[in-house]
């Protein structure tokens, strides 16, 4: 399998569901009704040893291999239900590659093995399908599926193919043939550095399944109207709307789903003409008809997951869609057309609708005893108390405090998962905002250490308030994981042409392991499980939301010799600009590390 | 010294309750009332005031329609808006009343609530009428 992402000029990725959890979860039951509906009439179901009513070409009693069927089933049918299953388990897992290969073993190169995610010339810079070693074998063998957080890490791991890009997290299970191991669909890289989910398993074994009833029902005669037929058969019984064009754009085939709910005109052979489909954009502007995603991948290999668009439907309804398009590619990474699948989510355009009210009503009801409470304290404080009652009366302001920050994360996490947040960018000289912040909050403490460049301002275009909440997140888990009097260190200077902010900690390390996934929901490190620090680990998630929408970048190192250091980067709104004479607000040099300036004196 | 007059209004009871002893505590002389109604009542028979602090969501009327017709009627009363309620529109609403509206979101502490008020009663004259 393979995949570096597309060159972003080049690619049109929108980050998968966020139009919520709920959609994978209607498209699992949607599978799943299709599962039942398949048994139910008996066209796709694996009926393992059932020979009845078949007739094979070998005139024997033997059963076709899946070598035999892949020939009289014409390859390129075959690669087109594989390349549909691969985009769609791409796209329902949110994993930057995917692929799907049957017909192979450790001594035979898979005869198909259909990518999605991977730009058409590194395909053919690789140049050839895998054999079925290292991995790959042991999911044969063992007839089982594989997930990992980091395939690098699995004993049988063998390596990638020159030119193939670096996987982390995988996720591969068995398309079956006849009940034996006939290839598998592998998923690499969850998005955002995340790892793959028991969900994503169901899913992607589902998806299997139904490439194991697709090839089940293969026609057993070489006859390529046969195949042609079992191709429009598989395809008709998929719940979502999927359409496949050849290289010259022109409609290969297409299902009853797609044709419920886009509106689009016949040609004289029956198929869509997909210079009529009406497509727009959520914004209402009319897709041109070369702009479709599926010409789109036809024409510039364009990569198309999850991105939302509105068709026209029959009765002239607008359905909102979720749709994916990948170019076909050939084994050697030759262009054979492209597939698109689109998804209606109107009913989860409902539910969404329905959970963003009830997270907005909630939070409402819970910061309304939270203020009188938070108001309650501080009067109280103000007050003639004990000690003992004074610090009864502390601890339930920080409690309250606390609460009402995680009252406030939830908010910000149903709005990013939504794609709600917004931000108002203005131009902000950066050093200043980290100044005033550090002044205002009670962070500002002995043991925090400024480095910034003294002789210029580095502006950025931002929202103060959401970057003060970026920083004040990263400042606070710097002082909660740093040893007690050991200092806390923020840097901000330039770095490849953008501003670059960095807070380092000494301390125990993060583990490697646990790295890659400190920005996802919910993260938690077992250090910080371990050590009570309160929190939903929705901190660094918030954060990661917030630094995109300024166009920004977010990262972590962490080793025992250096620390950890969180990495901030945003564009620079235009040059520094000089100041003359220099600012005095750091009594830092502007250069160096932070740990190697033993004059480091404190925010002044 | 004529104490700051500041009328608040929540349907909350003990929100009510809380910023009316809040702002007791800061020295402002405070009357409440819970609701939209109430606010509009007292205004015209216990006014004039220095400062309104009203919550946003309210039955029958929300206070930003309210202060919108008493802004309309010549009201220019310095108000602070409280919500706990986070819809994208409503900075842009408050905004709408004038330079002299501010929005304070739910949860506040006293120190907060303090700013807001001295920042919209900073230079008025405690009691002045400010009813054209």
């Amino acid at each position: 399998m393979a995949v570096l992402p597309f060159p972003a000029s080049a690619t049109t990725v929108a980050v998968p569901w966020r139009l919520g959890s709920i959609a994978p979860v209607l498209t699992t039951a949607l599978i799943l009704a299709a599962g039942v509906v398949l048994r139910a009439v008996g066209r796709v179901a694996p009926r393992r040893g059932s020979t009845a009513g078949r007739r094979w070409l070998d005139k024997g009693d033997r059963p076709p291999t899946i070598t035999e069927v892949l020939t009289h089933t014409h390859g390129d049918c075959a690669r087109i239900v594989l390349q549909t299953i691969a985009l769609q388990a791409q796209s329902l897992t949110g994993s930057e590659l995917a692929a799907a290969g049957i017909d192979g073993d450790a001594t035979r190169r898979f005869r198909i093995w259909a990518h999605v995610g991977m730009p058409p010339e590194q395909v053919e810079q690789i140049g050839r399908s895998p054999r079925a070693v290292g991995l790959l074998a042991l999911i044969g063998r063992e007839n089982r599926t594989v997930r990992v957080r980091d395939v690098r890490q699995h004993a049988d791991y063998r390596g990638l193919p020159p030119h193939h890009p670096p996987i982390t997290s995988f996720l591969a299970v068995p398309i079956r043939f006849r009940g034996d191991v006939a290839g598998c669909l592998c998923l690499g890289n969850k998005q955002a550095g995340g790892e793959f989910t028991v969900e994503d398993q169901q899913m992607a074994e589902m998806l299997a399944a139904r490439a194991t009833g697709a090839l089940d029902s293969a026609p057993a005669e070489e006859d390529e109207a046969n195949a042609r037929q079992w191709l429009q058969t598989v395809l008709g019984q998929m719940p979502e709307g999927v359409l496949v064009v050849d290289r010259h754009g022109e409609v290969v085939a297409d299902n009853e789903a797609l044709r419920s709910f886009m509106r689009a005109k016949t040609s004289g052979n029956g198929r869509l003409d997909p210079r009529t489909i009406e497509m727009s954009r959520p914004s209402g502007d009319r897709l041109p008809s070369d702009e479709l995603p599926v010409m789109r991948a036809v024409t510039d290999g364009e990569l198309t997951i999850g991105r939302e668009f509105v068709a026209s439907g029959p009765d002239d309804r607008p359905v909102p869609l979720l749709v994916s398009a990948a170019p076909i590619l050939t084994n050697a990474g030759a262009g054979d057309g492209a597939v698109m699948i689109c998804q209606d989510v109107s009913t989860v355009r409902k539910l969404q609708r329905v959970r963003e009210e009830w997270t907005s009503i909630v939070a409402h009801e819970l910061r309304q005893p939270i203020s009188v409470v938070t108001l309650r304290s501080s009067l109280l404080l103000r007050s003639q108390l004990s000690s003992e009652q004074r610090d009864s009366v502390e601890q339930i302001a920080r409690s309250i405090h606390s609460l009402g920050r995680m009252v406030a994360d939830l908010m910000d996490a149903s709005l990013l998962e939504s794609d709600r947040l917004r931000v108002t960018l203005t131009r902000l000289d950066l050093g200043q905002l980290l100044a005033d912040m550090v002044r205002r909050t009670p962070l500002a403490s002995a043991r925090l250490r400024m480095h910034a460049p003294e002789d210029a301002c580095l502006f950025v275009r931002g929202d103060a308030q959401r970057l003060e909440q970026v920083l004040a997140n990263l400042l606070s888990n710097a002082m909660k994981y740093a040893p007690p009097e050991s200092d806390v260190v923020v840097d901000l200077g330039v770095a490849a042409g953008q501003a670059h902010i960095r807070v380092t900690n000494v301390g125990e390390p993060i583990p490697q392991d646990e790295l890659p996934f400190i920005f996802n929901r919910f993260a938690r490190t077992r250090a910080a499980g371990a050590s009570g620090v309160l929190g939903l680990g929705l901190g660094l998630y918030i954060a990661r939301g917030l630094v995109s929408a300024h166009h920004g970048r977010i990262w972590a190192e962490s080793n025992a010799a250096d620390g950890t250091t969180f990495h901030v980067t945003f564009p620079l709104d235009g040059p520094a600009v000089p100041v003359e004479p220099p600012i005095d607000r750091f009594r830092l040099p502007a250069q160096g590390g932070p740990h190697d300036s033993p004059t480091a004196a404190g925010w002044s | 010294m004529v104490p700051t007059r500041v009328l608040v209004a929540d349907d909350d009871a003990d929100m009510l309750a809380a910023v009316s002893d809040a702002l007791s505590s800061l020295g402002f002389e405070v009357m409440a009332v819970d609701s939209g109604a109430g606010l509009i009542d007292c205004l015209a028979t216990d006014g004039p005031f220095d400062l309104l602090v009203t919550d946003i969501s309210m039955p029958w009327m929300d206070s930003l329609k309210t202060l919108r017709s008493i802004r309309t009627a010549g009201v220019t009363t310095p108000v602070i808006v409280i919500t706990a309620l986070t819809d994208a529109q409503i900075p842009s609403r408050v905004q709408a009343l004038g330079a002299n509206a501010i929005l304070l979101r739910k949860p506040f502490d006293l120190d907060e609530l303090a700013a807001a008020a001295q920042r919209m009663t900073a230079g008025s004259l405690p009691g002045a009428d400010q009813r054209r």
